[in-house]
């Protein structure tokens, strides 16, 4: 609405707090209700985040991975701690400490934001000193093993100028049923003419609570690629914020989602235009089955000084099941002239001319559906520029798709 | 354009057109403020039945418990304690027009309505103030059976059909603005047309407001009944005062089956008014219900007009210009709900900000479950003139039922391309020219769908809104 943008997370920020200042709030806070404009259609009434105990150190679950992945850097974290498994030479790849820029872009916005402030042990911090290049992505793997446990991360990532990067970060549960709650905060700071490959997969159990504030500020010339997967929880948000704040920074977005059962999931997306010249991307594309549903919604804000900026957002909902929904509630605030901002939304079943024509070429309804979905994909898929994420992206979407 | 032409919209002058006003002469006038005494004072003095005042007692209580709106414009600065919620203008209604006071048609004809009149068209209702004051319906139509009355002639001789539908369309607890407009209604347009019966013409009602601090809370009601077609245009323009001025119409629509209604609305209220309105429609099947919506004047226009599709095979269609300058907040859009099956709805928008003003679209679309074969399409398009200017868009898309169901939604926001005024000046515009012949083209789809007299009027007022757009 209106004001949408001064109550996303850039809004109510106060970082600095200090994790006693963050408990009070935690305390004092009410849960979110659907009353808020950003909880409007994600009722999570049903969750007492209280219930899930924050554990004591324990072994650190490595379920098995969804990406085939040759590392520079690989760490393992869960409910109990943080292991680097190895990391690269001249990189800091190291469990995160104190830092003076922790809390600076995701700091106390609600309840839950001031809880992982007030709460989080466990996190990775990567700094990648000026300059320098990797060939090969550092990965961390962050999963929760403990049941009816709580599961607080923090990722902080420092791209230095002219650097360039990839960092993977996959959300996964130790088993299938666990029941489980994951709240996590991702600060990603890409330096001048730096590059940032960020990949971010979640595949939690369906019956895990997911709850995360990822946000990026981009400086001058620099660009940062995202690719953001969500195949599994049970019911949560996703906010996703990119700063552009250097003239010449360009942000691009890639979202795919399958989500089926009675899962529910919710991207927040905002895109921030704060310089001249700025390009941001975002193309969020899921398909729902059974009662599933996905709310997505997204805002670009050009602010009066970000002449020249081009931004895109698009959200495309394929509907499985007569009972999957979806809402999609795009945004634009345009406060300089000299710009091109578009967005797109679109939701719609598997079309029947498609598969009438498929079904008159001698594919049966099931294969004939099945290929309409990977064709719905494919874009999204296009767009993945590191093999090893396109793969397991397209696998997590192949292995979701009805079968024949 | 040609250079004449602009000669002539220059003429008209840079100082708001309409922002005449004429001296006060009224025969009742309630006090500031609103209480339940000025309440039972407004219904009392209308010779209101029971049942009405007590609808706007218990209204009353609605306005009073619900917060002002946290989102859209900034409505926190409205003194709703220092506003006239009743005034009534003359004693009796004329019946023609030269029995109408002096004042009162100097008014009208600054603003061309005896022009319009000798445009054949089907009716006049134009209102003075609170209460339609005048009021002229064709023979024919009479004869047909269309009731075309001001409201409050309506409740007083119809009041079976208006008990009938008033606030089933919009609930008197629908908004804070409508339980407003419950508690203090005057005037406003009651219209029924009769199965059948296809009205050729436009009918059309002036609105104006009057009195420093009024406020006008207009209430309408349109029955179209089965296989029957109205186009009901309404206008707006209002003189310039100094305090903000309040206007918080409702208007209720039914479109029965095979039925087709469309309302045309040119807002220009003067740039001190807020104008916060609640519209709705319900189409029952195979009908066809239109909003032509343009907003040009006031300080801020918070209005979405919504369409119910409630019967199978229903269509709706919301056309929306909103046009912002200097100081105003155009907060416009629309909204479609589809209840029924095979239903289908589009919405187009077309916004223009200008000198530091913020225009936009607000909108919804729903399909409920069971509303199987939804076609659906929105489509918002804004244009950004100047550095300070600002443009929002905020579509809500919620899907409840998959089968069939197609929905649609683009947006862009961007500024005149720099190749169109380059092409229209070595074609021999001026910069001036050229930028106002892209608006108009910009709007033209919607344009296209006014009667004559109101596209030309239109076009005008861009043409006037463009003035010294180029430095």
């Amino acid at each position: 609405m209106a004001n949408a943008s001064t109550d996303t997370i850039a809004g109510k920020t106060r970082a600095g707090l200090s994790r006693e200042e963050a408990l009070t709030q935690y305390h004092t806070l009410e849960l979110p209700s659907p009353s808020e404009e950003h909880w409007r259609f994600t009722d999570i009434s049903g969750f007492d985040p209280d219930a899930y105990a924050v554990a004591e150190a324990a072994e650190v679950a490595r379920p098995d991975s969804m990406l085939d992945l040759d590392t520079a850097g690989t760490a393992f974290a869960g409910e109990g701690g943080i292991e680097i498994v190895s990391a690269p030479d001249g990189v800091t790849f190291e469990p995160l400490q104190d830092h003076e820029l922790l809390g600076s872009l995701v700091g106390v916005s609600d309840k839950l934001s001031a809880q992982n402030a007030a709460l989080w042990r466990n996190g990775l911090l990567v700094r990648v000193p000026k300059g320098v290049e990797l060939d090969k992505p550092l990965y961390a793997r962050v999963s929760n093993s403990a049941s009816g446990g709580a599961l607080f991360w923090r990722l902080l990532v420092i791209a230095e100028e002219l650097s360039r990067i990839t960092v993977i970060e996959e959300y996964a549960s130790d088993s299938p049923a666990l029941a489980g709650y994951t709240n996590a905060a991702v600060e990603l700071f890409v330096g001048a003419a730096a590059k940032l490959e960020y990949v971010s997969i979640q595949n939690l159990s369906t019956e895990t609570w997911h709850f995360a504030s990822h946000r990026a500020r981009v400086d001058r010339d620099a660009e940062l690629d995202w690719v953001a997967g969500g195949f599994g929880s049970r019911k949560g948000k996703v906010w996703i914020q990119n700063d552009l704040v250097g003239s010449g920074a360009t942000s691009r977005v890639t979202g795919a989602y399958f989500a089926d059962g009675s899962q529910h999931l919710d991207y927040d997306t905002f895109q921030r235009h704060d310089a001249r010249n700025t390009t941001s991307d975002f193309a969020f594309k899921g398909a729902l089955r059974d009662t599933a549903r996905a709310v997505w919604r997204g805002m670009i804000r050009v602010e009066p000084d970000a002449q020249r900026t081009n931004a895109y957002q698009e959200n495309r909902n394929l509907l499985l099941s007569k009972r999957a929904g979806a809402d999609s509630i795009p945004g634009l605030e345009i406060m300089a002239n000299d710009v091109r901002c578009t967005h797109g939304a679109t939701n719609s079943p598997v079309d029947r001319d498609e598969l009438f024509y498929c079904m008159s070429r001698g594919l049966t309804r099931g294969e004939a559906e099945r290929l309409i979905v990977r064709g719905f994909f494919q874009d999204i898929l296009d767009r993945i520029e590191f093999p090893p994420v396109r793969a397991a992206v397209a696998q997590a979407l192949e292995a979701r798709i009805p079968k024949a | 354009m040609s250079t004449t032409e602009t000669e002539v919209v220059a003429e008209i002058g840079a100082d708001y057109k309409y922002g005449f006003h004429d001296p006060e002469n009224y025969v009742f006038k309630s006090r500031r403020g609103l209480s339940p005494e000025i309440v039972r004072e407004i219904s009392a003095h209308k010779n209101e039945p029971e049942w009405m005042r007590d609808t706007r007692l218990k209204a009353l209580q609605y306005f009073e418990a619900r917060p002002l709106p946290d989102w859209g414009g900034n409505v926190a600065e409205i003194d709703f304690d220092s506003i006239y919620y009743y005034i009534k203008p003359t004693e009796k209604q004329a019946s023609s027009w030269e029995d109408l006071p002096a004042d009162i048609k100097n008014t009208w004809d600054r603003l061309g309505i005896p022009e319009a009149e000798k445009n054949f068209l089907a009716g006049v209702g134009a209102q003075y103030e609170s209460e339609v004051v005048y009021h002229q319906l064709k023979d024919e139509l009479e004869s047909q059976g269309v009731l075309f009355l001001d409201m409050d002639s309506g409740l007083r001789e119809h009041e079976d059909i208006v008990r009938e539908y008033f606030g089933t369309v919009i609930p008197p607890n629908d908004n804070k603005f409508a339980a407003l407009n419950t508690a203090v209604w005057s005037g406003g347009s009651f219209i029924y047309v009769p199965p059948g019966v296809s009205i050729e013409m436009p009918l059309q009602a002036y609105f104006r407001i009057n009195a420093e601090n009024m406020g006008q809370f207009e209430r309408t009601l349109i029955i179209v009944d089965e296989d029957a077609y109205v186009h009901y245009v309404e206008g707006c323009t209002a003189p310039i005062y100094s305090t903000d001025s309040l206007h918080s119409a409702v208007v209720e629509i039914i479109v029965k089956p095979r039925g087709r209604c469309r309302y045309t609305t040119i807002q220009n209220w003067s740039t001190n008014v807020y104008n916060l309105v609640t519209k709705r429609a319900v189409a029952y099947e195979d009908a066809t219900m239109e909003w032509v919506d343009g907003n040009l004047g006031s300080k801020l226009t918070m209005k979405y007009p919504a369409i119910w599709l409630m019967g199978e095979r229903a269509h709706g269609e919301v056309l929306s210009i909103a046009f912002a300058g200097n100081g105003q907040h155009q907060d416009a859009g629309g909204k479609c709900v589809h209840v029924a099956p095979n239903t289908s709805s589009v919405i187009t928008s077309k916004s223009i900000s200008k000198d530091g003003g913020r225009g936009g679209y607000r909108g919804l679309l729903e399909v409920a479950k069971g509303a199987t074969g939804v076609k659906s399409k929105v489509v918002c398009d804004a244009l950004l003139l100047d550095e300070e200017s600002r443009s929002d868009t905020y579509p809500y898309v919620r899907v409840d039922e998959n089968e069939g169901v197609s929905t649609e939604h683009e947006a862009t926001v961007s500024k005149i391309g720099e190749e169109q005024i380059f092409y229209l000046m070595s074609r021999g515009l001026s910069e001036e020219e050229a930028s106002a012949m892209v608006v108009s083209g910009f709007v033209e789809p919607i344009v296209k769908e006014l009667p004559l007299e109101y596209a030309v009027e239109l076009n005008r007022l861009i043409q006037l809104q463009m003035e010294g757009s180029v430095g």
